[in-house]
């Protein structure tokens, strides 16, 4: 690898003002979760199903030691299962969601300079902490959550986001939690490019394709430059780089390098696409439940719509056989305005309806709907002249969204959802929704 | 502002010129005082708004009726928000939890069977607290003890035999208060 002047050209600026960016990320947030409120689970193998138990979507660490590889489906490993005694949770989304609202409420405490990037996992910025302030700190965050919610974070600062994620990883293994790449690149910029610092040593056996932004792909087409750890990017003809990773390997070799192009998203934006879909428990091999099925998933997507204020113009419908097997296989999808741009609920199921009569043919067992909305604009935006934006469409909408949210989703649903969903998701062993409903409280015997 | 002169004002989230937000707030959450709100002469021509269900301040009330000039109220200045319980219950959102309870050894503790717990992880287990604690994989509620060299737990029903865990049981969360409801 050729070692331009560009690397301390960028390193070995003055370090004025300089960013300090922590990442917070749940350790297997999901079974973590699970574990809270069924301590029986801490010296097990835990493994969440897909929202239909079809495949494994997450692990416990026991669960990852075992070899049990992510997206395996689960009834090919039932041997395993038994045994290893492994635990298998249906997902509870519910549970997952109010405990993910509870950690980012309890890192506020921290900073109010914070991105919620996933479900489990924020960017931070601690810029004016000094540097053995910063550790304490960062563990500070970590005992804190873990205590008031239960679920083990850890905690990589370094001062680009690129770097912190990488930092991120490496305070998975760290018995503490808190890894700081920031001390470490302080150190290597005063002693010449050539330290045996620990961060840097650390990135000769990170793999190229853990670098946040490079996928797969492109991991396997930097293999074939001899680009195979992150070290080895960092040290990349820059040139090379630029012209063939565009502007944004450009950005990540620099933000490699310490200097931060990625700022914090403190505000979120409106999605501007809204997707909603399920396997279902069964398949469905005629035309009303299958209406019913996606009548439901177009109430849920329209009401994410009405969630951030918005309407949408355009509707793109799917349904789709089991992709493989015996069976006889058909899957189509079908596009269709909304005209004028709405968010009312019987809309767009009406929208969705004579939709899915343009696509649907008898005679195939199908697995899986779903519904895309795009087009996404501001709630009252005046398309054209004689577009009138009906205030009651929308008070209708807003009291079912009220009485939906004070006694449980789907208390008030549109009838072309049906009534039996004799379709609606498997579900074996979810656990309870602990944190949302009265009736589900976690129960202790005195 | 003078009321008379111009009772809308630009709404910027719809685009449309509503009335004052704050007169429309009172006509969904109190239409008693949103009569009390219209001069007796006037009144006759006011449409009645209709009345819709929100009690979320996460959305932005809006009137579709247009309101008449009157005179504000003299209680305006003073209103404030009806008491809400999970105030007085709920110190550290984020850390608390409720949890229901069966069997009846902590009754001298005050706690009964179908007895709903506020359990508060950001507080400090301290001497003579009444905590969750997970024994063996198991949750139970016990009084915890701190007095001697090692902490213990404790049940409160006199009328068993003194039972106390010493050792093997961790804390989960402190109880902050019981719910009990008469039904």
């Amino acid at each position: 690898m050729k070692n331009t002047g560009l690397k301390e050209k960028h390193t070995q600026r003055p370090k004025l003002h300089r960013p300090l960016f922590a990442l917070a990320d749940c350790n297997n947030f999901y079974a973590s979760c699970e574990r809270v409120f069924n301590p029986k689970l801490r010296d097990r193998p835990v493994v969440i199903l897909s929202s239909n138990d079809g495949c494994i979507v997450a692990r416990s660490n026991e669960a990852k030691a075992l070899g049990i590889p992510m997206g395996i489906p689960v009834f090919k490993i039932r041997h395993e299962i038994a045994r290893h005694r492994i635990a298998v949770c249906s997902s509870n989304y519910t549970l997952y969601a109010d405990m993910s609202n509870r950690i980012m409420k309890t890192l506020r405490l921290f900073t109010p300079h914070i991105e919620i990037y996933s479900i489990d996992e924020a960017f931070l910025r601690l810029d004016s902490l000094t540097e053995r302030d910063l550790r304490r700190y960062a563990s500070k965050m970590r005992d804190t959550v873990m205590r008031w919610t239960g679920v083990p974070v850890s905690i990589g600062i370094a001062p680009t986001k690129t770097l912190a994620k990488l930092a991120g990883l490496l305070a998975k293994r760290d018995p503490l939690g808190v890894y700081s790449a920031a001390e470490s690149l302080m150190h290597a910029n005063t002693s010449g490019p050539e330290t045996s610092s620990s961060f840097l040593n650390e990135i000769k056996k990170i793999p190229v394709s853990k670098i946040w932004g490079i996928g797969r792909r492109l991991a396997v087409t930097l293999n074939m430059q001899g680009i195979y750890t992150v070290y080895d990017y960092m040290h990349a003809d820059p040139k090379w780089i630029r012209r063939k990773l565009t502007i944004t390997g450009w950005r990540t070799f620099m933000e490699l390098h310490g200097t931060s192009c990625l700022s914090l998203q403190e505000l979120t934006l409106p999605r501007q696409s809204i997707i909603s879909s399920q396997s279902f428990g069964e398949p469905i091999d005629s035309f009303i439940p299958l209406k019913e099925a996606l009548a439901l998933y177009t109430a849920r997507a329209a009401r994410k719509l009405r969630e951030q204020h918005s309407t949408a113009s355009l509707m793109q419908i799917y349904i789709t056989t089991k992709p493989f097997g015996s069976a006889p296989r058909y899957a189509n999808s079908a596009i269709g305005t909304i005209d004028p741009p709405s968010s009312y609920t019987p809309a767009l199921i009406s929208r969705a309806s004579t939709l899915l009569e343009s696509i649907y043919r008898s005679g195939f067992r199908y697995k899986k709907a779903g519904i895309f909305l795009t087009g996404i604009h501001p709630e009252g935006m005046q398309m054209r002249l004689f577009d009138r934006y009906d205030v009651r469409e929308r008070q209708i909408m807003q009291a079912v969204d009220v009485l939906n949210r004070k006694w449980g989703r789907g208390i008030v649903r549109s009838a072309a959802e049906g009534t039996l969903q004799r379709w609606h998701m498997k579900q074996s062993s979810v656990s309870s929704r602990f944190t949302t409903s009265w009736d589900e409280l976690l129960h202790i015997v005195l | 502002m003078v009321w008379g002169e111009n009772p809308y004002v630009h709404c910027p989230r719809s685009g449309f010129r509503t009335a004052p937000t704050h007169l429309n707030f009172h006509f969904f959450n109190e239409m008693s005082s949103a009569t009390a709100h219209c001069n007796p002469n006037t009144r006759t021509k006011t449409e009645l708004p209709i009345p819709v269900l929100i009690s979320d301040t996460d959305i932005p009330p809006f009137a579709t009726s247009s309101v008449p000039a009157g005179f504000p109220s003299p209680a305006e200045e003073f209103t404030d928000n009806s008491l809400d319980i999970q105030q007085l219950l709920v110190r550290h959102p984020a850390a608390t939890f409720f949890v229901r309870v069966s069997g009846t050894s902590m009754r001298d503790a005050g706690i009964l069977s179908g007895d709903i717990l506020v359990v508060d992880r950001a507080v400090e287990p301290s001497d003579r607290a009444i905590v969750v604690a997970v024994i063996d994989g198991e949750f139970t509620v016990k009084r915890l003890r701190k007095t001697g060299k090692k902490p213990f737990l404790a049940a409160e029903n006199s009328s068993f035999a003194m039972q106390t865990v010493r050792s093997g049981f961790e804390v989960w969360g402190v109880v902050t208060a019981v719910i009990h409801p008469y039904s």
